[in-house]
């Protein structure tokens, strides 16, 4: 086989750079000694069985003993045929996987004479692979095992030993040498992660554990001295009260300045501060206060409670950052309610708290990570780790957390806990941000509102919302639920559109030409038309022909609010969640001859790979397939329906068990129910001891709530509640190219 | 032997041509480079030759599309309708291109293009109407299902991307697939707009990746788009019936023809100067053809085989059965070609015989894949990237008796003889199978 007679290599910048190879270890500047001296210039980088790298000089002795492969896969990447263009990466990728090797490997000399010099390892944090475009996707294992359930066993251990629980009862050397771990410890357990813990324990037993109950007795054994004797063991949902406040605050600020504002200085200012920004001092000192920028953005708002989608949005889609919305996620105000306000409270330091969350979701780790929630100043994290809830699961079992196990006071209303206990928020079982709007949007009209839902595609996963005034049949909101990949895809694109950004941008291809403005102009004119032909659908056109240009038709009503979720289904589908038990499925569950994969949206999907053979296609394949997907549809209908369980006032509707739907749109669609069942006493409560909190934190000068209070209590606010996000440079091909020489 | 001589030669990419694309109803040939351009050429047939069917058509350079990709053009398709081209970049885009009609702009010009079958309407000039963004990494390949609903494109990101075309140019992603594991090199859709699948009609998208396999994908009414079916091809190695190979390195393909249908390539003994690679090991799939009677697929995968899939009688609905039951055995031409620089053009027939084997669920009907065409060294020392057979449609809403039918018709019988190719040196060649 012979290679074209026209091989070349040029252009090699056509192909994208490759976005999985981390470009750190090229930036490393660590020099070995001899070279620094200048007396010994020519050096080989050799790497041990251990992966171990070592520079050895070549011209002391020529070295037999190891080959001298490290920069081989750079190399061989040079000499790609034209065909593996795209292939090239995948060599690439080979030079991170040796430098993750590096990070694991075992400190050994190598055995050579040229006296190897054992090479500084390539050291990648979190935030490194955060602020990099590529592979945070690629190597999330890596990332993930940064914050395990063995890492809170370890801290559990060091307690034990700090607290002196193990003088007596565990004399092996091995935990002699543990170093006490002063740190109190607190676990805030998210909603959807007792839902999906309750589905689990109950599906396995036929018999369900309320919500409530769980969370008590989960506290009842953690707070035991042998188990690390947790000082906290509390659920998310007043943090999530928090901000749904704030969320309400934001949207009244962003609708201030209006629809489709966004000044581009604004997104270039927040990510320069962003950059900067480790100590809120010197920011404030330079006179940098970010939340001008984000008062600059207008409509629509995008809920920003997902951390997939925020990753993704700051990746793929930095134009739209200034529409998401700036409040922190309840994993984020829990930690600021946590290691400020309650610290403070029982004169504790940041860093004298350890804070674990238990999230429904992996991405969690990586939003706990970022540089908005580290404290340079106690050099502590507002959440120092953040667990699965099937990793709960697993430090629960390994634990011998018996969650059958009645405990002392499990019925009792009043606990110990700081917080309101498990404020359900109606709406949607993903933290219900647009129904919270929605109910605080209607209250606040002056008209009686009627709220109308519709199905975009019938999905239960995009929903459009519209508020409409009862009396003039104005649409005074329109808002959306969009969960799961593909309908972001289309989100991404509408809210694009809507806001011109697309257009400013030019799109890459350089749509904006005469043809392009022809086709929006008849997009525009297809769209009257239709407002103005189907014009039954709303109130001002029954009354006569006489108002329709005054009246904007649903269709051509730009979004002001979406809830964003990555996930199909929302939270209590979350990448963390626990599966469905295996031995509670029919038999049908076993994994056929096909091979089961997840589809794009997480299902489960099977497939046949017997080649040719279709015969189990027509019979059993589709059987196999439905089963397969739709248990695990009923699955998330499960957690979903055992989330809702513990509403004060059941609604009016029940979601079902045994229907595929989620649930979360029939029961909630009526603003009175909204409406009742947030105005419970709880609710007052959570509002109370929030502006209680508000004013602790953010020391108002006039010592009271208000909602808009001093410059420097607004700034307070603002570092306890919000947050900042930046965009990521996707294209690292450039730095990549000036970095590498040869 | 050689069974094919050279039409035009078209010379003007100044970079590696990657993809040739003939438009179905207008008299346009496309393709795509590096260079980050798409070049347009215009065919006529010379008016004292239309008795014959013989005639060789002129080609011209019409215009060239400055696209504004960053990165090379990968792949280029035509919309069903011929008036949407729509462009696969490095850069992770899809474009999409249309006419600027300058009689009259935003209106729609329906039967304008039969009546201009002869004449050039490519020079108006070609905008970008909306870009479509979503690929992480490169994007491979693109195309649009038989009926023009549905966009597909695959990437190296591991994805097929489903879109659908609503009015005006505007595109909805209905689904994100990322069951392949590795980079996804190309696409294909069924030739039949529908197909019964969960006794609903479904389109049905086929994609090759680097993971050697390929996957079949169908809308599945009561979810969403998934795949239903995956096609390795290094699996049954023991059955040598089952393989036809070529010593040639990748292999880009084009299935053309008209109706015709069932099972198995079977190698040509007259054609024992090629030797037969073993294929069992896993390779990478670099494209793929589906039959136009929608029968078979063939692929091409990276040791230069040839892989042609019998579709199962279980997966058939009654309309393709009742297709089968007629006698005709004519699968049409296959073309081949690749980075050795040759063209091959196969004539597939399904014979009275069927296979029934271990692997097989039901008895297929064998085939036989005859040699027709032979070109080496096609586009002298350079690699090629792409050969597609022209293949123009007849407007079915069309009266039988029309003018604008009857030129259609004509137009199908002179046309469906021609091929081309794009390659390295960025030259497009146009063959006719003689």
């Amino acid at each position: 086989m012979t290679f074209s007679g026209a091989l070349t290599l040029t252009d090699l910048d056509d192909f994208l750079a490759p976005s999985q190879a981390c470009i750190l270890p090229v930036r490393q500047t660590n020099k070995a000694s001899n070279q620094e001296e200048g007396t010994n210039s020519n050096t080989e980088i050799h790497i041990d069985e251990n992966n171990n790298y070592y520079e050895v000089a070549i011209s002391a002795k020529p070295s037999t003993a190891a080959e001298p492969p490290s920069l081989k896969p750079l190399t061989e990447s040079g000499s790609f045929t034209k065909k593996s263009y795209g292939d090239a990466a995948e060599a690439l990728n080979s030079a991170l996987s040796g430098i993750q090797a590096m990070q694991g490997g075992v400190e050994k000399p190598l055995a050579a004479s040229a006296q190897p010099e054992a090479l500084q390892k390539a050291e990648i944090s979190l935030n490194d692979c955060l602020a990099c475009s590529g592979c945070v996707t690629s190597t999330e294992s890596m990332l993930i095992t940064l914050q395990s359930h063995l890492e809170v066993q370890t801290y559990i251990t060091s307690h034990r030993a700090y607290l002196g629980h193990d003088v007596d009862a565990q004399p092996s050397n091995g935990e002699a040498l543990v170093e006490p771990d002063s740190r109190t410890g607190v676990i805030s357990i998210s909603p959807q992660t007792l839902a999906s813990l309750s589905a689990s324990y109950g599906s396995a037993h036929g018999r369900n554990i309320p919500l409530r109950t769980l969370l008590r007795r989960i506290r009842h054994f953690l707070t035991r001295g042998e188990h690390g004797q947790w000082a906290g063991v509390w659920d998310t949902t007043f943090a999530r009260h928090l901000s749904l406040l704030e969320h309400v605050k934001e949207y009244k600020e962003r609708r201030a300045v209006g629809k489709g504002k966004q000044p581009a200085e604004g997104i270039r200012s927040t990510s320069a501060h962003v950059i900067s920004a480790s100590n809120t001092n010197d920011d404030l000192a330079r006179g940098l206060d970010p939340k001008t920028s984000a008062h600059g953005n207008g409509l629509p708002m995008l809920a920003s409670a997902c951390p997939g989608w925020v990753c993704y949005a700051e990746k793929a889609h930095g134009e739209l950052l200034g529409f998401v919305s700036a409040v922190r996620s309840s994993q984020g105000v829990m930690g600021a309610l946590v290691k400020q306000w309650w610290g403070s409270k029982h004169g504790k330091r940041p860093n004298e708290i350890y804070h674990v969350t238990v999230m429904p979701c992996y991405d969690k780790k990586l939003e706990a990570s970022r540089s908005d929630f580290y404290s340079s100043v106690y050099q502590t994290r507002d959440v120092d780790c953040v667990l699965t809830t099937g990793e709960l699961d697993l430090l629960l079992r390994e634990r011998g957390f018996d969650p059958w196990a009645q405990v002392p006071g499990e019925d009792e209303d009043n606990t110990s806990c700081p917080f309101p206990e498990l404020l359900q928020h109606p709406g949607t079982s993903s933290g219900s941000y647009l129904h919270v709007l929605l109910t605080y949007l209607a209250q606040e009209h002056r008209n009686p509102t009627t709220l109308t839902a519709r199905a975009i595609r019938g999905s239960e996963d995009h929903v459009e919302f519209l508020l409409v005034d009862t009396t003039t049949g104005e649409i005074i909101f329109k808002g959306a639920k969009c969960y799961g990949f593909r309908n972001l895809q289309n989100l991404v694109r509408k809210v694009g559109k809507e806001t011109g950004l697309k257009g400013a941008a030019g799109g890459r291809a350089g749509a904006g030409g005469k043809l392009a403005a022809a086709i929006a102009a008849r997009r525009r004119a297809g769209r009257t038309g239709r407002a103005t032909a189907g014009g039954t659908s709303t109130p001002a056109d029954s009354s006569g022909a006489s108002t329709p240009t005054t009246t904007i038709s649903p269709d051509d009503r730009t979004l002001d609010y979406v809830e964003v979720m990555a996930c199909p289904g929302g939270c209590v589908n979350g990448g963390g969640q626990m599966k469905p038990n295996a031995t509670s499925q029919n038999e049908r569950m076993v994994e056929p001859d096909g091979i089961a994969g997840k589809d794009e949206e997480g299902y489960p999907r099977v497939w046949e790979l017997e080649g040719v053979e279709s015969k189990k296609l027509d019979t059993t394949t589709p059987q196999i397939d439905e089963s397969m997907r739709w248990s695990t549809k009923a699955w998330v209908a499960q957690v979903e329906t055992m989330y809702w369980s513990d509403l004060p006032t059941p609604p009016a509707s029940p979601p079902s068990t045994d229907t595929r739907s989620s649930g979360s749109l029939k029961p909630f669609e009526s603003l009175q129910e909204l409406h009742d069942l947030s105005s419970s006493r709880e609710f007052s409560r959570a509002d109370d001891l929030a502006k209680r909190i508000i004013i602790d934190v953010c020391r108002p000068a006039s010592g009271r709530y208000d909602e808009v209070m001093d410059e420097q209590a607004e700034h307070n606010r603002w570092e306890f509640l919000r947050t900042r996000y930046r965009k990521v440079e996707t294209d690292v091909g450039q730095l990549t190219a000036s970095a590498v020489k040869w | 032997m050689s069974g094919m001589e050279l039409v035009a030669e078209l010379k003007g990419h100044t970079e590696p041509a990657w993809c040739v694309a003939w438009n179905p109803t207008r008299p346009l040939l496309a393709s795509c480079s590096t260079d980050k351009s798409v070049r347009l050429y215009t065919y006529r047939f010379p008016p004292s030759s239309s008795s014959t069917d013989v005639a060789v058509p002129i080609f011209t350079f019409l215009t060239e599309i400055p696209t504004a990709h960053k990165r090379t053009i990968r792949s280029i398709a035509w919309s069903p309708s011929g008036r949407t081209l729509v462009t696969g970049s490095f850069d992770s885009t899809v474009g999409v291109w249309e006419q600027l009609d300058e009689r009259d702009e935003g209106i729609e010009r329906s039967g304008a293009m039969q009546a201009n079958d002869e004449g050039e309407d490519g020079t108006g000039e070609w905008e970008c109407v909306t870009t479509l963004e979503g690929h992480e990494s490169e994007c491979k390949s693109v195309g649009y299902s038989s009926d023009g609903a549905l966009l597909a494109s695959c990437s190296r990101d591991k994805s097929v991307w489903v879109w659908e075309v609503q009015p005006d140019s505007d595109f909805e992603c209905i689904s994100v697939m990322m069951e392949h594991t590795q980079d996804v090199k190309t696409l294909a859709w069924h030739p039949k707009e529908e197909v019964r699948y969960f006794d609903l009609p479904s389109p049905i998208l086929a994609s090759a990746s680097y993971d050697a396999s390929i996957l079949l994908f169908a809308d599945d009414p009561d979810a969403d788009w998934g795949p239903f079916q995956k096609l390795q091809p290094s699996l049954p190695a023991v059955d040598p019936t089952m393989a036809s190979g070529l010593n040639s390195q990748d292999e880009q393909m084009s299935l053309a023809g008209d109706e015709a249908k069932p099972s198995s390539a079977d190698n040509d003994d007259k054609n024992d100067e090629f030797t037969v690679p073993a294929l069992k090991d896993p390779e990478t799939i670099w494209s793929l053809a589906f039959s136009p009677c929608g029968m078979f697929l063939a692929s091409g995968g990276d040791n230069g085989g040839i892989r042609i899939w019998a579709r199962g009688l279980s997966w058939t609905d009654s309309q393709s059965s009742s297709e089968l039951d007629r006698d005709e055995d004519d699968l049409g031409r296959l073309a081949s070609t690749g980075g050795d620089g040759r063209i091959l053009i196969w004539q597939v027939r399904k014979t009275s015989e069927t296979i029934l084997s271990s692997h097989l669920s039901s008895p297929v009907p064998k085939i036989i894949a005859t040699i027709v065409g032979l070109q080496e060294r096609a586009h002298e020392i350079h690699d090629i990237n792409s050969v597609a057979w022209c293949r123009r449609s007849v407007p079915e809403e069309e009266d039988a008796s029309s003018p604008g039918h009857a030129r259609a018709v004509k137009m199908q019988q002179r046309t469906r003889q021609l091929l081309a190719t794009a390659a390295d040196d960025g030259s497009v060649k146009v063959w006719r199978a003689t």
